[in-house]
Formats: C-alpha cells, sequence, structure tokens
C-alpha cells in the first residue's frame, strides 16, 4: 500500500467518521440567548404505587401488541412463499 | 529521473490525458477533506463540543499516522503551530489564577485543532498535494452555499436558518455563515485566475454562491472581510487578470443586491415560509451570474503585471470620478449629506438601526452593542494587564459590569480584546508570534507560488478582520479550513531532503487525542442523560460525564436539576453552588440555587444565594423575580436600571468569595 493510498483512506475514514447532524443548542443562542428566560423548576417527582396508577377495573397492559407481531409475521410468510415461487423454476 | 519517471513512481500515468485518467487517492482524500468541511459546517461550524471534538479527533489521528510515515514541514509552519499550542496551555495554566477550568480546556482543544490543522496543510503540501487543499476547501464551501440556495429555492429551508431578515444558516450564526464564504471568495478568484481555461470557469462560477450566501446573510462584518481580503490579494498578486476578476465579482455582487432587496421585503413580512418565491428569483440570478461568470473566466485573461502604484495620471482620474460622482449624488438626492451623517452617526449608538422592508442591513451600520462590550474588556485589561482575568472569565466580568441589560454575551467580539482581557499580555504576545510566524510562512510562499499564497493570505487576512471584531474564532468548522490552506501555501525551508519520523509530534499528537476525546465523550454522557428514560438512569449518565470532565458546569447543574426533581433540595443546592464557582453564567446557577433552597423552606441561606446572584449580574430583571421574588430583597426597582452604571449600588452586595 502505497503512502498516497494510506492517506487518501485515511481521510475518507475521517469523514465517514464524522457526525453529519449533531444535535446542539445554536450558537447563537448559546452566545446572545437570556438563559433565565428558558429557566423552568423541575417538576417533583413523586414516588407512586402501581395501584395508584390503575384507574377503573382495568388491568395494565404488560404484554405486546399482538395486531404487530401477526401482520409482520404474515408479511415475512408471504414474502417467503413469494421468493420461494419465484426462484422455483430456477433451481429446477 | 525524469518528469515523466517520477510521475509513474507516484502513481499517476502520464501516457493518459487528465480528463482520461482515473482517480487517484489524493482525488479521493481532497474530495474526502472538502466533504468533511462541509459536514464540520454543516454541525454548527463545529462550534459545539460534540462537533469539534470529531474534528479534532480527525485532523489530529491524521497528523499522529503521518508522522511516523516521516513529515517534512516549513520551520515557520511548525512555530505558528507551537505559538497556539503554547496559547492553549496559557489558557489552562490561567486557572491557576482565576481561569474556569472547563472554558480553559476548550481554549487548548481548540487551540491544538488549529495547530493540526495548520501542520496538515503544511505535511499536505510537502506530499505535492499543494493545490488540492483549497480546491478542496473551496469545494466543501461551496457544496453548502448550493444546499443553502437550493433549499430556499426549494421552500425546504429549516425555519432556525433564517433569523428575521438574516440568514443564520447550518452555522447559526449570521457573520460566521457569511465569513465561511468570505474566506472561500480569494481562492475562488485565485481558481479564476488560473492559466487552464476550465479550471478559470470553475473558479469563477464557484464565485456566484458565495457571493449569493454571503449577501443573504446580511453580516456587514462578513462582506467588509471579504472586500478586505480581495484588495489583499490584489495587492499581493498585482495582476491585471485578477483585478479583472475583482471587478466582475463586483458586478455580480450589485447583481444580486439588487434582488436581494426583494428576498429582504419577503422575510421581513412573510417570514421565511413566504419568501420562497423571492429566494427562487435569488437562486436563479445566482445561477444565471455564474453562468456568466464561467463563460467570462474561460476567455482569455490579460497576463499583464499591475504596477505597485497607479500611475499619477490614473490616480487623479479616479480621484475625479469619485470626486464628480459625490457631487451628482449631492445634487441629485438632497437627503443624500443627511442619510450619510445618519449611516456615520450609527456607530455612535449600541441601538442598531432597522432598515425599512427591502432596504436591508447593508445601508445601515451598527457596532450592535460592540463598543459597551469592549468597554469591559479594556477595563479587565487595565486591571491585570499581565495575567488577564483568567480563561473564560470575561462572561462572568460583563454580567457585574454591562450597561446593556438586554446583552446577553460570552465573549467580547474581538480576539484581540479577548486574549488580553482573560490571559493578559502572554496571551496577547502568543497570537502575535503565531501571527508573525504565519506571516513569515506566507511570505516565503510567496516568493514560490504567487497567486496560491496570495489566495491563502486573503483568506487568513478575512478570518482576522472579522475575528477582530466579533466571536468567529470560535468555530473550528471555519478557523481549521483557513489554517489548513495557509499551511499548504507555505514551502518547507531549507534543502530538499527525504521525510523524517517525528516522535516528539507524535507524543504530543497522543496527548492532544485524550484532551480531545474526554470532554467529547462526556457531553455525550450529559446528552444521553436528557433523553434517558428514567431519573435513575440520567443520574447515571451525569455521573459518567462527571467523571470523564470534573469541571463542567453543565453536568453539576444537570445533576442538580435531577436531584431537585426528586425533593433533594440541600443536595442540589450544594451542586449549583459547586456548578456557579465553574460557570461563565454564575448569577444563573445562584438563582437556581435560591430556587432549592427556598424550596427546601431555607429562607435565610436563599437570600443569600439571591443576593450573589443578584451582585453578579445586577443588570438583570428577572433575578428580582420567582425564586428571589422577596419584595423587600431588591435593592433597586426591579424594570429600572442602576443609575450608577459603576455600581455605586453593587457596593453593598455580599462578594461572591462569601
Amino acid at each position: 500500500m502505497t503512502k498516497r493510498n494510506i492517506i487518501g483512506s485515511l481521510a475518507a475514514a475521517l469523514v465517514a467518521s464524522f457526525p453529519a447532524a449533531v444535535a446542539q443548542a445554536s450558537p447563537n443562542g448559546d452566545q446572545y440567548g437570556n438563559p433565565v428566560q428558558q429557566e423552568t423548576p423541575p417538576t417533583v417527582v413523586k414516588a407512586v404505587s402501581p395501584a395508584a396508577t390503575q384507574q377503573g377495573s382495568e388491568l395494565p397492559f404488560t404484554g405486546l401488541e399482538l395486531g404487530l407481531i401477526v401482520a409482520g409475521g404474515g408479511a415475512a410468510a408471504g414474502a417467503g412463499l413469494v421468493l420461494r415461487r419465484a426462484t422455483r423454476g430456477r433451481r429446477q | 529521473m525524469s518528469s515523466v519517471e517520477r510521475r509513474a513512481a507516484a502513481g499517476s500515468s502520464p501516457a493518459l490525458p487528465r480528463s482520461q485518467r482515473p482517480l487517484s487517492s489524493a482525488d479521493v482524500a481532497a474530495a474526502a477533506v472538502g466533504l468533511g468541511i462541509a459536514l464540520a459546517a454543516r454541525a454548527q461550524g463545529a462550534y459545539g463540543v460534540r462537533a469539534w471534538g470529531p474534528l479534532g479527533f480527525g485532523v489530529v489521528a491524521a497528523l499522529a499516522f503521518l508522522s511516523v510515515f516521516g513529515l517534512r514541514l516549513s520551520r515557520a509552519v511548525v512555530g505558528g503551530a507551537a505559538m497556539l499550542a503554547a496559547l492553549g496551555l496559557w489558557a489552562v495554566l490561567s486557572v491557576t489564577w482565576g481561569g474556569l477550568p472547563d472554558a480553559a480546556w476548550s481554549m487548548l482543544d481548540r487551540s491544538l485543532l488549529a495547530a493540526a490543522a495548520l501542520l496538515l496543510g503544511g505535511a499536505a503540501a510537502a506530499a505535492g498535494r499543494r493545490v488540492l487543499v483549497p480546491a478542496a476547501v473551496l469545494g466543501g464551501v461551496v457544496a453548502q452555499s448550493v444546499e443553502i440556495l437550493v433549499r430556499g429555492a426549494t421552500g425546504s429551508t429549516p425555519g432556525a436558518w433564517f433569523h428575521g431578515r438574516m440568514l443564520e444558516g447550518p452555522i447559526g450564526y449570521h457573520n460566521a455563515q457569511g465569513l465561511l464564504c468570505a474566506v472561500a471568495l480569494p481562492l475562488a478568484v485565485g481558481a479564476g485566475c488560473s492559466g487552464h481555461p476550465l479550471v478559470r470557469a470553475a473558479g469563477a462560477a464557484a464565485a456566484a454562491p458565495l457571493l449569493a450566501v454571503l449577501l443573504l446573510t446580511q453580516s456587514r462584518g462578513a462582506l467588509a472581510a471579504a472586500g478586505v481580503a480581495v484588495a489583499c490579494q490584489l495587492a499581493l498578486t498585482r495582476r491585471a487578470r485578477l483585478l479583472v476578476a475583482a471587478a466582475l465579482i463586483v458586478g455580480a455582487g450589485a447583481a444580486l443586491a439588487v434582488e436581494l432587496r426583494a428576498v429582504d421585503r419577503a422575510l421581513l413580512t412573510d417570514g421565511p415560509a413566504g419568501a420562497t418565491g423571492a429566494l427562487r428569483s435569488y437562486a436563479l440570478v445566482t445561477l444565471a451570474l455564474a453562468a456568466v461568470l464561467a463563460a467570462a473566466g474561460a476567455l482569455p485573461a490579460p497576463r499583464r503585471r499591475l504596477g505597485l502604484w497607479p500611475r499619477p495620471r490614473t490616480l487623479a482620474a479616479i480621484a475625479g470620478t469619485v470626486l464628480v460622482a459625490a457631487a451628482v449624488a449631492a445634487l441629485l438626492a438632497p437627503s443624500f449629506v443627511q442619510r450619510a451623517h445618519a449611516f456615520a452617526a450609527g456607530l455612535a449608538t449600541d441601538t442598531p438601526p432597522a432598515a425599512a422592508p427591502g432596504n436591508t442591513r447593508f445601508t445601515t451600520i451598527s457596532l450592535d452593542g460592540r463598543r459597551e462590550a469592549w468597554r469591559v474588556a479594556v477595563g479587565a485589561i487595565r486591571e491585570a494587564p499581565l495575567t488577564g482575568d483568567g480563561a473564560g472569565r470575561y462572561a462572568v466580568r460583563w454580567g457585574v459590569e454591562r450597561r446593556l441589560p438586554d446583552l446577553y454575551i460570552l465573549q467580547p467580539h474581538s480576539l484581540e480584546l479577548e486574549l488580553g482581557a482573560e490571559l493578559g499580555a502572554p496571551g496577547v504576545a502568543l497570537l502575535a508570534a503565531f501571527l508573525g510566524a504565519v506571516l513569515f510562512a506566507l511570505r516565503s510562499a510567496l516568493r514560490a507560488d504567487r497567486a496560491a499564497a496570495a489566495a491563502a493570505a486573503a483568506a487568513f487576512v478575512a478570518l482576522l478582520v472579522e475575528a477582530s471584531a466579533d466571536w468567529t474564532w470560535s468555530f473550528p468548522g471555519i478557523v481549521a479550513p483557513v489554517l489548513f490552506v495557509v499551511g499548504a501555501a507555505a514551502v518547507p525551508s531549507g534543502a530538499p531532503r527525504e521525510p523524517r519520523p517525528r516522535p516528539l509530534l507524535l507524543v504530543a499528537a497522543a496527548a492532544a487525542l485524550v484532551a480531545l476525546a474526554l470532554p467529547y465523550v462526556a457531553a455525550g454522557r450529559l446528552a444521553r442523560a436528557s433523553s434517558a428514560g428514567t431519573p435513575a438512569a440520567a443520574l447515571a449518565q451525569v455521573h459518567a460525564a462527571e467523571a470523564l470532565n470534573p469541571w463542567d458546569p453543565d453536568a453539576l447543574s444537570t445533576e442538580g436539576r435531577l436531584l431537585e426533581a426528586r425533593g433533594e433540595y440541600a443536595a442540589a443546592a450544594a451542586l449549583y453552588a459547586d456548578a456557579a464557582r465553574r460557570s461563565q453564567r454564575p448569577w444563573l446557577e445562584w438563582f437556581r440555587q435560591a430556587r432549592a433552597l427556598r424550596r427546601a423552606g431555607e429562607v435565610q441561606p436563599a437570600v443569600a444565594a439571591c443576593l450573589l446572584a443578584q451582585h453578579a449580574d445586577p443588570s438583570e430583571d428577572l433575578l428580582h423575580r420567582g425564586a428571589c421574588g422577596w419584595p423587600w430583597l431588591s435593592l433597586h426597582v426591579p424594570g429600572s436600571r442602576p443609575a450608577d452604571p459603576e455600581g455605586a449600588t453593587r457596593r453593598s452586595f455580599p462578594s461572591p468569595s462569601t
């Protein structure tokens, strides 16, 4: 590997590792923003028992969305069948 | 070895014309660098540690890698980089006499990044890739400018890119966005005067989007910097073709300024969403100008070299024309003199005059509070000329001494004054030594390749002019590309010799990598804390951030807020107090401490915290409300300003150290 190749690969790797979009405060806001205006006191979070969060006679939902699972499984099975049929001719 | 053999040994194919040759790895590297520059500019000019961390890491890592194989560098470039590194280390040392550790660390990292960019440019030049560096930088900036124009024309500009009539752009600050175009403009002009017609056409065409975005930012400082830079480039090269290129660019700027009036009117009356039509017309005019400039650039240009000074007859003709034009303007427009007077009077006021919709900011002039910012900095220099207040301390002083209650700033809007106020005479001396080294490097480069060196010098001048009246030095995404170009223009001193490995540079680079990585990882942890699902998980992330960067006031303050939310007010108050001692805006942390103490029912300590907050920023009305909203506490009536700007009332406040 020549030195030029190394430099080229290195530069490409550098760019690839650079974050395309970095979420952060705007420089303008950081420099000129009034921090007190955005200041809100943190809301006190009290520990609550699970029983207190229940409403009426409904049980809390602790499982998975069955509809999504069935739809995903159906789509996967359908795709498999289509692929199998499409490639049957080639295999024979 | 003949030139053909040398090219063959370097891996190129001399038998094929350039257009038919496959892309070399150097071309790929140049494209990657251009893309990196566009991305860095896209990430708010790498203003935050989350962006300049990886940028610095990449540049320093590349330098470390090359130093293993051996580097041949100009002594002036090495000297300039050493001065920048010394400036960062002096900032760290300033912590011993009052500097804020987190701000000092940031200054060190940014200085190291700038130094590495300078050295990397020098390494590229020594490897014979001098031409590709300005091309890569120019390509990156032009790519971003085109994106801005296309997004404006298609109505897909993010709302945050505009602030009123000004384009803040992806960088998030109109002066910095304008400066990025201003530093690239001399590179486009330089390419526009190349010997190859295609390169000339491409360079001239590139000037159009740069100029269009520069005008769209309505940054007067960036426009002035661009003007000074091109004038400097013209003075250094003294080529007739460059004069023609400059005249064409002025003409293109005038055409764009006419179209800008409609954009300005639309932005102020309908907002960015309603200005799509005007922005589309503006983009189309830019496209047409690019085509005209490309065609003009492709034509053979005069090769004559201009004299150092115009002939007396030419000088008299220019002076006469200017006088006649001024007299005609005064006669035709009776308000011309008054308008000129009002324009100049803008410099004497801190309140920016508002131009009517369609008139753009270029018809007014104002220092926008800089006189006040500079006054506070000069006061700091007078008080501690040898040491300064310490890194990051200017913002603390601004809070105490400011007379403009609506202006919140962190820097005095001048690189020289900032260094003088925070790092004293040694800081200014190190900057001067760095500038001297760069000038020396460019002076030698002018003898080798006058056009390339003049373009690099002009880009550097634009950077320096703007940074002398603004805080744009805080954008590594602008500073690093310019220093990269400057380094590439420099010529290694002495007789040609084999590159040699530089173990010292390798050790320094390894230390720099650690210095860059720690705050970056800590900031990442802190960002994760804000999106953590549970308070416990958020607290764990904050603790990890504090372990990596124990001096970050934001981490301490965030932990304080988390504990305050859990009702642990005493612990939260202690953390806020710690954050106040490390923060550039301590009054905010004292205010938070007062709030936590008041929630805990600790009235007396809460009052003491409020007094500290009010002492740290007597002009802030909001510190007399909310958590500090005791009517008997305020020493001046909320809504009014201290009658004595020197702070006669402030002397009755306790000092922060108590």
